[in-house]
Order: structure tokens, then C-alpha cells, then sequence
């Protein structure tokens, strides 16, 4: 890979307090050892079940949370040393959120207009009304939100879900941002609107060379939209690799078993078998927790696994997997 | 401004609550503004009539020294007439007698015929009767509107704005800001109120209209402080919030744009159940006497009405018209909330929706009958 990585997440590590006590405090490590890099044009797929930490990376990642431990490089600098309001306006501007529920996403008291005109304000990108208004049509058009006047006009009650999600994408596409973190973005959709969002973000990606990570709990479009997909369970990273050997030689167990849930038409009757495992609960991962964090649930449990945390092993050029099945 | 408009007439269609209470409030601050146009007389203006011969007045003078038929008879035909200077009313007598009036007698006259302005009841002149010191009580109601409003929105605007910026700030900010500012909400709203405001009013001495209004804005904000933050920290957890933050929205731009605009009903009706209880409470200090005795409002008419033992001397209307003003005024911005959460809580609203509910049951249980008829026809 000769591609200069625009963001890259070294050894991420986030930690929520649980408990307060006076002498004891008690920590839930939602991210362990997390690392990954964004390229510009590509996405990152991150997929993981709820808790697994995939949302609180990205947060990390847009100043929502302070991290624990680990090192977050934006361009080659740290973004700790961001702290002056001049250098964190200018990563804001670069790095944006988009979020699951568009419904949430829009103040419901403003209009279109307010949410992509805000972005291009604050940044001062424009200098005067008139070419704040020529920009946020542009951008309305470039979102596929036409008529763009009738739609400035409107509220976000007045918007379908694919049309909300497209103002929010809009407002990426205002500031120029150069990463795009897509928590869940079409998991609050309609299967039918799903597509259009997915080529919009993918005609982003390719006109405006951004760079996407994309966080589901969807494996399909995870293979549909990303170049890599890492798979997280329980705030640790089980196996990473491209999107097509990732879904297609799945290796973790967990893995394998995300993909036994998404039904292929396809591929009728071919389900990967996995043997019936009692259902267990997912673990609060602590940072005094030892093992592998998915020994409690998976079938090809050893001793070993729930002594040591397995390392990460290389199985081919990018495809790497957490897992004691695979060396280690 | 069309949607404002449009907004406007949605949310009086269907709530009477909000029409009678906007029409009784906005009556109120149309006789307060235009009180010198439409008011009979001046707020503290007495009756000027001062002579005027009834019967006791006749009784008294029958037969006294120097009296004859003639004056007797003038006096007679002047009863009821109202005169406001001596001379004119004692020359009107000469005049019409066709004689001259002996100077004593002209004293007793005078004397017996002197009118006492005190507590007219009421009549065509005064609608609403007198106070005891001769003044028009209407005028008085009307002029009285207007410090008493002042007042009213004024507390109310004072209590509101501090509500706001209180319980947006704190659900905003959160953290040690948060639990101080909890905090302060807590003690305001632990000291009991009236006794508070009782002992900053005797402080300041006889309060004019103004010091009231500070004193009962800043004393009453704290249970709507505690409503906006609870309601706010709601809103605070939305993504759009996150979003504005994300893209670098200042802290006071998200608190004033992105998130009071979001509680605009709570606030409207915070800020006309802080008026409502302003009014009150204006009334109660004036009526107990910590208020301007000199300046008219309903609640320094009451307190006139009290000292000049209104009820006791059976002249109702000083006491009963500013008490009734000031409860129909009440009642008219209770109406106005209760409009209001017409508009937040549409479930509320239940008796209009019932009402289309059993038509349609009506409607279905006529068709029913009737496909029963029919097939019993067929049958």
C-alpha cells in the first residue's frame, strides 16, 4: 500500500468510568488496542455488535471523548497537541460525524438552509450572503436534494429519512471534510433508501477523495461500500483485512458467525455451520480482564483462551485475525 | 411571517381555553394602554359635586327660622341636582325663588345640603360606584390595569429570562456547573417565597411599582429554572447537539439557537405563570400594605377598600370590583397556560377528539343497522 494514510489510530484505548467510590474506582474499557488506518478515497468498514465499542472509537476520534491511552494521528500530527481553538476548528472542519439517526441529527426547529449554511458560517468559508446562499444550493444539489430552494426552506419534519441523512452528508460535503466518520449511517433507513446513501458516500469517496469510516452492524453493506472491513467485538479488534477476503474467508469464529447471520439469496442452504452455543452474556470488558474476550461464546474455546489474549496474526498481505486457532 | 401567522391561527383553532384566555388578557392590555381614552374619569379624581339636596336635607330645614314656602318649594324642585361650588348653588336658589335668603338660613342650607362624595353605589355616573374618598372606582380598575400589568410582565419577563438562562445553562453544561447551579434553583426554591419577598418589601420601606416587579422576578424563577433544565437535558442528549458541536458551534450560539427555540412552548408558559403569579402577589404585598398607598393599582384599591372598612359601611363594589378584576385577569392567563399545553400535550386535548370519535362510531353503528335491516329485508 503506497497511499500516505490521512488519519491513523495507534493502540486506541478508551476506558468509561463504572463505579465511583471514594477509595475504589471501577473502569469499562469500551476500546482495547484498537489501531487502523483511513486513506484518502478509501473506507474503513468498522462491524461489530452494539458495545463493541465501534461508535466510542469514532468519538474519540471527532474530540467527543478524551482517549485513555493509545495515539491519534491526523496528517502525521497527534491530535492531543491540537488545543489552541485555531487548530481544533481546523480538524473539525477535516474530520466529521455523521450520525445513525437522521432524526435526531437536525434541530427541528430550523430549516435545511440553517444546518448546511451553520458549517459554511462558522468556518468562514463564504464572505457574504449571497455566496453563502450560491454554496448551499450547490451543496443541496451535489446531495441530490432537489428543487434546492423549495428544500432550503424546508424542516427537518418535513424531510423523508434518506432526505435527512442527505442534508447531514451535506454538511460534510460543505466544510470540504477529508474524513468522514459514518456511525451507522443507514441503519435508520429504509432497506430501499439505503442504496442511494451508499452511492452517495461512494461517489464522495471517489469525487472528492474522502476518506470514510464506515461503522455498521451490517456486513453487507459493509462489503458493498468499504475497501477494508475490521471486525470489533467487545472493544478489540478480531480480525481485519480487505472487505472481499474478510466476508468471503471469514477466520474469526466471531466473524464467521456475523456472516451466518446475513441471509444470502444466494447461497441457499450453505449457511456456515456453527455448532449451538449456549447463549451467553456479551462480557463488560475491564481493564484488569484477561482471555480472549470472545472465549465466553465461542465454540473452540481452550484453556489457553481464557488465560491470554491471543495475538494478532498475519494470514495473508493485509488480512489479519485475534485468534489462538491461527498460530499464535 | 405567513408561518408565523399560520402558526399563530393553528394554535388557537379548536382551543377555546386560549381564545377566552387571549381575549379576556388582551382586553386587559387594550383598557391599560389606551386608559386615558376610555377611562371616565382620572385614576384618583374625586366627584366634585359637593351640594346636593335630598330628603333628609329637606326634613332637617322644614320649618326652621327664616324658611318659607317658596324656598321650601325651590328646594324641592332642586333635589337630586348635584352643585360643585357654594355660590353657584346658593345664588341658583335665589334665583329661582325670585327672593333673597337670609344669611343663616343660607348657612343651613348649605350646611344640611353638603354632599359627602364618600361611596356613591353605583349608577349612571359611576358605573362601578365610588370609593369613600369620591373617586370613580372604573377609573380607577382601568388606570390601576396599567401599573398592575406592568408589574405582572414585567416579574414575569425578570423570572422567565433568569429561568431560562439558569435551566438551559446548567442541562448544557453540566458538571460541577450543573450541580451549582441545581444548587442555588434548591435554596430559592426552599425559602418560602411570600415571607421572603414580605421582608425584601419592608426592607426597601413602601415599595413603588418597580421594586416589586425586581422583587417577585427574582424570587420566582426557581420551580420554572427546574422544569427548562430537566426538560433541556432531554434535548441535550439529541444528536443534534453533538452535530453543532462537532462543527464548532460556540457554546452560547448551541444554548441560544440550537436549544431554547426547542422549549419556546415551556418558556411561553413559564413566563405566563410567572405573570399569573406576580399579579398575585403584587396584589397581596399592596394589600397588606407594603406597597406606594399612593400609587393606584387593584392591589393598593383593596388596600383602600380595607382601611375605609368598604364592606362593614356596605359599599360592596370597592371591595368586590378590584377582587373580581384581579380574578378574572387570573383566570384569563390560566386559560392562556392551559392553552398552551393544549399545544404540548395534545392528549389533553381529549374532548374535541372524543367528540370526532364517537361520531365516527355513531357512523359505523348506523351503517351496521342498517346492512342488518337490509339483509333481514332480503331475508
Amino acid at each position: 500500500m503506497s497511499l500516505q494514510p490521512i488519519m491513523e489510530v495507534r493502540h486506541l484505548v478508551k476506558d468509561f468510568p463504572t463505579k465511583q467510590g471514594i477509595f475504589t474506582k471501577q473502569y469499562m474499557r469500551a476500546v482495547n488496542d484498537v489501531s487502523f488506518n483511513l486513506y484518502p478515497g478509501r473506507a474503513l468498514g468498522i462491524v461489530g455488535e452494539s458495545g463493541s465499542g465501534k461508535s466510542t472509537s469514532a468519538r474519540v476520534i471527532s474530540l467527543q471523548y478524551p482517549r485513555t491511552a493509545g495515539e491519534i494521528l491526523f496528517q502525521g500530527n497527534d491530535i492531543a497537541t491540537f488545543t489552541d481553538k485555531a487548530s481544533v476548528m481546523a480538524y473539525r472542519r477535516k474530520v466529521q460525524m455523521i450520525f445513525q439517526d437522521p432524526y435526531g441529527a437536525l434541530n427541528p426547529v430550523h430549516t435545511v438552509f440553517h444546518h448546511i449554511a451553520r458549517p459554511l458560517q462558522i468556518h468562514k468559508i463564504v464572505q457574504n450572503k449571497s455566496e453563502l446562499e450560491d454554496k448551499v444550493y450547490s451543496v443541496l444539489e451535489k446531495v441530490g436534494l432537489i428543487p434546492v430552494e423549495q428544500t432550503a426552506k424546508k424542516y427537518a419534519y418535513q424531510l423523508s429519512g434518506g432526505q435527512r441523512q442527505r442534508v447531514c452528508i451535506g454538511k460534510t460535503l460543505a466544510l470540504g471534510t477529508e474524513v468522514v466518520l459514518a456511525d451507522e449511517p443507514t441503519s435508520a433507513l429504509d432497506v430501499s433508501i439505503r442504496l442511494g446513501i451508499l452511492n452517495l458516500m461512494e461517489a464522495m469517496k471517489e469525487d472528492f477523495n474522502t476518506a470514510f469510516l464506515y461503522i455498521t452492524h451490517d456486513i453487507a453493506t459493509a462489503r458493498y461500500f468499504t475497501e477494508e472491513i475490521a471486525v470489533m467485538y467487545v472493544g478489540h479488534m478480531v480480525e481485519t483485512g480487505d472487505s472481499r477476503d474478510v466476508t468471503s474467508n471469514p477466520q474469526h469464529p466471531y466473524t464467521q458467525l456475523l456472516l451466518s447471520a446475513v441471509p444470502d439469496p444466494h447461497k441457499r442452504g450453505s449457511r456456515i455451520s456453527l455448532p449451538e452455543v449456549e447463549k451467553k452474556e456479551i462480557p463488560t470488558w475491564r481493564p484488569e480482564s484477561r482471555g480472549c474476550p470472545f472465549a465466553s461464546r465461542c465454540p473452540h474455546t481452550t484453556p489457553q483462551c481464557r488465560e491470554q489474549m491471543p495475538p494478532l496474526t498475519k494470514l495473508a498481505d493485509n488480512h489479519f485475525v485475534r485468534c489462538f486457532l491461527h498460530g499464535g | 411571517m405567513s408561518r408565523f401567522l399560520e402558526s399563530i391561527i393553528r394554535f388557537f383553532k379548536g382551543n377555546s381555553p386560549a381564545v377566552i384566555g387571549a381575549t379576556i388578557i388582551g382586553t386587559f392590555v387594550l383598557l391599560a394602554v389606551f386608559a386615558p381614552l376610555i377611562a371616565p374619569y382620572g385614576a384618583l379624581e374625586r366627584d366634585p359635586i359637593k351640594y346636593k339636596i335630598t330628603d333628609e336635607t329637606l326634613e332637617k330645614l322644614a320649618g326652621i327660622e327664616g324658611m318659607s314656602a317658596e324656598i321650601e318649594a325651590t328646594l324641592a324642585a332642586l333635589k337630586g341636582h348635584g352643585f360643585e361650588d357654594k355660590h353657584e348653588f346658593l345664588r341658583t336658589i335665589e334665583t329661582q325663588t325670585g327672593t333673597e335668603i337670609p344669611l343663616p338660613l343660607q348657612k343651613r342650607i348649605a350646611g344640611y345640603s353638603r354632599h359627602d362624595p364618600g361611596h356613591e353605589p353605583p349608577s349612571r355616573r359611576h358605573w362601578l360606584g365610588t370609593t369613600r374618598a369620591g373617586q370613580d372606582v372604573l377609573s380607577q380598575l382601568i388606570y390601576g390595569a396599567r401599573i398592575s400589568l406592568l408589574v405582572g410582565f414585567g416579574a414575569g419577563l425578570i423570572g422567565t429570562v433568569i429561568a431560562v438562562l439558569m435551566g438551559v445553562t446548567a442541562a448544557y453544561m453540566g458538571g460541577k456547573v450543573d450541580e451549582l447551579l441545581v444548587f442555588m434553583m434548591n435554596v430559592v426554591l426552599v425559602i418560602p417565597n411570600l415571607p421572603l419577598i414580605l421582608v425584601l418589601a419592608a426592607f426597601l420601606g413602601e415599595a413603588g411599582p418597580h421594586s416589586i416587579a425586581i422583587i417577585i422576578g427574582v424570587t420566582s424563577w426557581a420551580w420554572g429554572a427546574r422544569v427548562l433544565r430537566s426538560q433541556t437535558l432531554s434535548i441535550r442528549k439529541r444528536e443534534f447537539i453533538t452535530a453543532a458541536e462537532a462543527i464548532g458551534e460556540s457554546k452560547w450560539r448551541i444554548i441560544v439557537v440550537e436549544m431554547v427555540p426547542n422549549v419556546i412552548n415551556l418558556i411561553a408558559g413559564q413566563f405566563v405563570g410567572t405573570t399569573l403569579y406576580a399579579v398575585l402577589a403584587e396584589a397581596g404585598l399592596e394589600f397588606i400594605g407594603l406597597g406606594d398607598p399612593s400609587v393606584v393599582t387593584w392591589g393598593t384599591m383593596l388596600l383602600w377598600a380595607q382601611n375605609n372598612s368598604a364592606l362593614i359601611v356596605g359599599a360592596w363594589w370597592e371591595m368586590l370590583a378590584p377582587a373580581i378584576t384581579i380574578s378574572i385577569f387570573g383566570g384569563g392567563l390560566a386559560l392562556l397556560n392551559m392553552g398552551m399545553d393544549y399545544v404540548s400535550n395534545p392528549q389533553l386535548k381529549g374532548g374535541g377528539n372524543m367528540g370526532l370519535w364517537k361520531k365516527r362510531y355513531n357512523e359505523i353503528q348506523q351503517k351496521r343497522l342498517a346492512k342488518a335491516r337490509n339483509d333481514k329485508e332480503l331475508a
